[in-house]
């Protein structure tokens, strides 16, 4: 009955920062602490061991707050570490919602603190760390304090004795030689202490897969494990990717269970779609409608309509279509280019990036580009407000598919500083910075790699156009609203002035393929194929795999300006006869649903007020005309931007809505008929 | 409005956390007036048997928690400690406990029934043995594991108080159930969604 052993993500803390080091050395950033526990929460771990560094190193106190919002919402244990030097502070700690402190400097230092603590708190909410180094010229190892800084002159086996006499209920032991290189536990050094020691051992330091952590166990004698590289970085590159085996890798790592690994299978592209045809159009109170799709002068902010009454967006899929062939020819098409990319790129070690955010579309276009033979890099911006699903996702596709990550972690205190001047702004592009920050990291991980071709997942027929004034995104404009917004300079968001892109585009001829115009794409059937195939999850909405996005998606733009952007999608859908226009009008009718722990977390996370947070979500409405921006660059490079067109260097879709004045009056919303969106209703457990 | 009595000995965080997550109306209790007013009771415990009474006595909460419980049939969750303190005594401390169980709490052997050497305190997840009829289990599934930490277990005069159990070297209780008496030897706001069924089931008495 007794289960198998911990797991632990020993996560470090530096500045409110999530780290990684190597050897105790070189603090490497990874991301927002919060988010992380928030993804290890949701995959129930077992255990998390919170450390920081920063606090140990300077011997400065515990930063309580943080910890404190760092527990709130996990409901897992938690042992923290760092710079504890009493029990007042202890106590502190554990009413955070902390199980265990972890003491290090402290219990040698101070040897009557442990006693102390573990009197007055028991001994199982007491760890002692040994943070040991092999001696460089005899045999053995030494205990050191400060976080690797201070020798102590002693075996760790005399130490832990020393700890477990003074009453600590557990001793995590790491070996400072293998932390953060994955190169697995130094087993000599658990023996020699778990041998020695009648309390658990959490074996620390050298983590690199699931039979490292069996070998710690059966072989190092250890009680439990810990893991900090392992589970925040992914694949031979060490993409910053937050992951931890599942139940099942864990049962079959330490021998409970066997099963087989399943071999994904690629299916080739559908067949032909079939065509929409148009329906009826409606003039009722001085409102009008598309006859094809479901775009209208209720529902959208600038729209046109031709004689037969189609609108501007249907006017431009027909050209979309017309100028993008599918099917065989498109798949030939398709074909051709890729083997013009690999003659290209022989010698390089990637052909294509590919942008990857845990959606199905981007993880689409990881198959895709297999079936093409071709070598992707997949590239991830890491906006620190992943799901669950988001990384379980991007991890899963990487895996099967073999395929190398470069992944580019924003400071977290820094976007949340963005994300709060955006929403400042009164405009409804909150959620821009993701989306050109995405696209400067494609052209860095391609400047970086010598790669020239990226590969994005854009599908007119899945996705429909956006309509004009729904959303704008320049470098000027987002550096220009954070600068008047922000608290903080801006300092590692990959941010896209003019030069930047047309130094990509133009210098470095980067080339932007959408290879699903080719393709009589089918969502659902995609979707039904990646879980298949790769154990893949939908994660119920398009967009919803990011937090701040599921926010933006289903609580932001609803509410505060009335856009339901599921009309996008409907609307392509309808225009391409995937959907029936009556089933799509049906459901767009239905309120938006949100989940209000999440509008919840947004807020807390954010550092807004109940009160502020109203006051953000009324601001008088404003859009990016009332900001600096480089749409009239844009309308004066007009030309240049048609050719850049013309050589695939930049979307149609962005020659049609940068280069072209705006011609509506400011957009300050829509009244939809759903009226206001609603929460949605917890499942009953 | 679950009270949950801090003593100084508890994760009172975690539960509170909890409890808010699941939208379950809770705040702390420390003196005796605001006891009096919980119409649910929830008694925390990480620490030591001995230093959990004296807290207990120094607040004056010895007898208005038995006021609470055995006059008033106030519901009362004892978790870890918590679950122990309801007992007559205990071997990890000289001061005798609550009573109010026919139960005292031992040390976990160090040594199973069979020879093998089983570590102390008992730290991790493991899954448990729940009576059908249990109320704080119902609805429970098959996969279902809870996060225990403790060196002391609770032995029952009468095997019947045990509504659940579990396994670390010797067969221990898990949990108690004599209502109005309730209590956990794991921890439940520890225990991801496994833990978050006890507290509803605890919440929905």
């Amino acid at each position: 009955m007794t289960m198998r052993p911990r797991v632990i993500p020993a996560l470090l803390l530096a500045d409110g920062a999530l780290v990684k080091t190597v050897r105790f050395a070189d603090p490497a950033y990874v991301g927002d602490p919060s988010n992380a526990i928030r993804i290890f929460n949701d995959k129930e771990v077992d255990e998390l061991a919170l450390l920081d560094i920063q606090a140990s190193r300077r011997g400065t106190p515990p930063d309580t707050t943080l910890i404190e919002r760092l527990c709130g919402e996990c409901f897992m244990p938690v042992a923290y570490g760092g710079g504890i030097t009493s029990v007042a502070q202890m106590r502190d700690i554990f009413r955070c919602g902390v199980e265990k402190v972890i003491l290090n400097t402290a219990a040698v230092e101070s040897p009557t603190l442990v006693r102390e603590a573990s009197e007055r708190f028991g001994s199982q909410a007491v760890v002692g760390a040994i943070d040991a180094r092999r001696r460089p010229s005899a045999d053995g190892w030494e205990a050191f304090l400060r976080n690797g800084t201070r020798g102590t002159g002693l075996e760790p086996a005399a130490l832990a004795e020393q700890l477990c006499a003074a009453g600590v209920g557990e001793i995590l032991l790491t070996a400072i030689d293998r932390e953060g290189t994955m190169a697995g536990f130094d087993l000599d050094l658990m023996r020699s202490v778990t041998t020695r020691v009648g309390v658990p051992v959490i074996a620390h330091g050298g983590a690199g897969d699931v039979d490292d952590l069996r070998r710690a166990v059966t072989e190092g004698g250890a009680s439990a494990c810990a893991a900090g590289s392992m589970v925040v970085y992914f694949g031979r590159r060490r993409g910053v990717l937050i992951n931890f085996p599942s139940p099942a890798e864990l049962d079959r790592a330490f021998g409970t269970v066997a099963t087989s690994h399943p071999v994904p299978s690629i299916q080739p592209a559908e067949a032909p779609a079939a065509v929409a045809c148009a329906s009826h159009a409606e003039d009722a109170t001085g409102r009008r409608e598309c006859v094809r799709c479901l775009y209208g002068t209720h529902n959208v902010p600038v729209i046109s309509f031709d004689e037969r009454g189609v609108c501007n967006y249907c006017q431009t899929l027909d050209q979309l279509e017309r100028e993008y062939p599918r099917g065989d020819e498109g798949w030939r098409i398709l074909e051709r280019l890729a083997e013009r990319i690999r003659r290209e790129m022989r010698g390089k070690p990637y052909d294509i990036a590919v942008g990857v955010s845990g959606g199905c579309d981007s993880s689409y276009m990881l198959v895709l580009a297999k079936q093409l033979g071709l070598r992707p890099l997949a590239v991830h911006f890491d906006n620190t407000w992943n799901s669950k699903i988001a990384v379980e996702n991007i991890q899963c596709m990487l895996r099967k598919l073999d395929i190398d990550l470069y992944t580019y972690v924003v400071d977290n205190d820094e976007y949340d500083d963005i994300y709060r001047a955006m929403l400042a702004s009164g405009t409804p592009d909150v959620e821009s910075p993701t989306d050109l920050g995405l696209a400067s990291v494609l052209n860095m991980a391609c400047e970086k790699h010598g790669i020239r071709y990226i590969f994005e997942g854009h599908s007119y027929r899945t996705e429909g156009i956006c309509p004009l004034g729904w959303l704008y995104m320049d470098g000027r404009y987002i550096a220009q609203v954070h600068r008047r917004f922000g608290r903080q300079p801006m300092r590692t968001f990959p941010n896209m002035p003019l030069h930047r892109f047309l130094w990509w585009t133009i210098g470095r001829r980067l080339m932007k393929i959408r290879p699903l115009y080719h393709l009589d794409y089918r969502k659902e059937e995609t979707k039904a194929m990646l879980a298949r195939d790769f154990g893949w999850q939908w994660y119920g909405g398009h967009h919803l795999e990011n937090r701040f996005t599921a926010f933006f998606h289903t609580y932001f733009w609803p509410r505060r300006w009335g856009i339901d952007g599921r009309l996008l999608g409907h609307c392509a859908l309808v225009w391409s006869g995937q959907m029936e226009r009556a089933t799509a009008l049906a459901e767009i009718e239905r309120p938006p649903a949100y989940d209000p722990a999440l509008i919840e977390h947004v807020r807390q996370r954010l550092g807004y007020t109940p009160a502020e947070w109203e006051g953000v979500m009324t601001l008088p409405k404003r859009t990016y005309l009332d900001y600096p921006s480089y749409k009239r660059i844009f309308e004066w490079l007009r030309p240049v931007f048609w050719a850049l067109y013309r050589a695939q260097r930049v979307p149609k879709s962005f020659y049609l809505k940068y280069c072209h004045p705006y011609k509506g009056k400011p957009f300050t919303g829509h009244q939809p008929v759903w009226g206001q969106p609603v929460p949605k209703i917890e499942p009953p457990c | 409005m679950i009270a949950v009595v801090d003593y100084g000995m508890g994760n009172v965080g975690s539960i509170l956390n909890m409890c808010r997550h699941l939208g379950i109306p809770c705040r702390t209790v420390a003196t005796v007036v605001e006891l009096r007013s919980a119409d649910k009771l929830v008694l925390p415990g990480v620490g030591s048997f001995d230093a959990g009474m004296e807290r207990l006595r120094t607040l004056g909460l010895v007898e208005a928690l038995g006021e609470a419980v055995l006059g008033r049939r106030t519901p009362i969750l004892g978790i870890c400690l918590g679950m122990q303190l309801f007992t007559r005594t205990s071997e990890e401390g000289n001061q005798s406990g609550l009573g109010w169980l026919a139960a005292d709490t031992r040390r976990l052997p160090v040594q199973a029934d069979d020879g093998t050497r089983c570590r102390l305190p008992h730290m991790g997840w493991a899954e448990v043995a729940a009576r059908a009829d249990s109320q704080l289990f119902a609805g429970a599934g098959a996969d279902e594991r809870y996060y225990f930490v403790h060196s002391y277990r609770v032995v029952c005069d009468d095997h019947a108080l045990a509504a659940a159990t579990a396994e670390h070297g010797v067969r221990f209780t898990a949990a108690i159930e004599a209502p109005p008496i309730f209590g956990t030897q794991f921890h439940p706001e520890k225990s991801h969604r496994f833990g978050m069924r006890i507290l509803r089931n605890f919440a929905a008495l």
